[in-house]
């Protein structure tokens, strides 16, 4: 192998599963007193999107075809 | 004999294939496609094609693995200049998950070949070999520094060497030099 895949796609899975998480919005008191909601999502760009959506399309019915399958051989 | 010279000033100058020109291959021009959502639908679209999809799913059920297809996938769109290696490192787990689900599709039991057979191909080779150069190195500086060049030393190689004896008879050296007078 040339390229490190396990690294890259575990990487991929990784950051889907963070994604899935729902995010903690704190806000933050500022010294004059007032809060400030920080932004904790990245900003993300279009085509970033594409390839998340993508990518979890296409894990998500992989892994309930599995899951299906594995029931039915079970 | 002739032909001998003649064959061998025909023959590649080791390193030739270094010295070409800067973007005559494919991969050293521009990309075609830079984007990573033109690539996207390329790969969407090229793997899911109706022709492709039988002949993927049977190369799974033959045994090949969905990391080892998809990567193969990648360093061909990178050689043939269809997009550049960062763009395809962004696009390789799509393809995977492309991949695997033909192989849902035709109910195939594929191997995504992540999991490691054997505890040396855990890691990426080249943590392997960092390793081993570090296990090596570690060895070295234990051992006596000399070691690295007895090793290739005979044993003792002043037993079997023969000890020549001076001859008897042989006239005494002078002890004066050149210009010295002779007693």
């Amino acid at each position: 192998m040339v390229l490190p895949v396990r690294r890259i796609y575990e990487n991929a899975v990784v950051e889907y599963a963070k994604s899935k998480e729902p995010t903690a919005e704190k806000p933050t008191k500022m010294a004059h007193g007032g809060l400030m909601r920080t932004p904790t999502k990245q900003a993300t760009t279009k085509s970033d999107s594409n390839l998340q959506k993508t990518f979890a399309y296409f894990l998500e019915k992989n892994v309930e075809s599995r899951n299906n399958r594995k029931s039915t051989k079970a | 004999m002739e032909d001998d010279a003649a064959n061998f000033s025909d023959m590649p100058v080791p390193g030739q294939s270094l010295t070409g020109k800067l973007g005559e291959k494919a991969y050293e021009r521009p990309p075609e496609k830079p984007t990573v959502d033109e690539n996207l639908s390329f790969y969407v679209e090229g793997l899911l094609n109706p022709e492709i999809i039988p002949k993927l799913a049977a190369n799974l059920d033959r045994g090949r693995t969905v990391s080892d297809f998809a990567e193969a996938v990648i360093t061909s769109g990178v050689a043939s200049g269809r997009h550049t290696i960062d763009v395809g490192v962004l696009v390789l787990p799509v393809v995977m998950e492309i991949v695997a689900y033909v192989g849902e599709l035709y109910d195939v039991d594929y191997d995504m070949g992540l999991k490691a057979k054997s505890a040396e191909s855990e890691d990426h080779f080249m943590e392997v070999a960092k390793k081993r150069m570090q296990d090596d190195e570690t060895a070295d500086s234990e051992e006596d520094d000399t070691s690295a060049f007895t090793d290739f030393m005979p044993e003792d190689e002043s037993e079997d060497m023969p000890i020549e004896e001076e001859a008897p008879d042989a006239p005494a050296i002078p002890t004066t030099g050149l210009m010295g007078r002779g007693v």
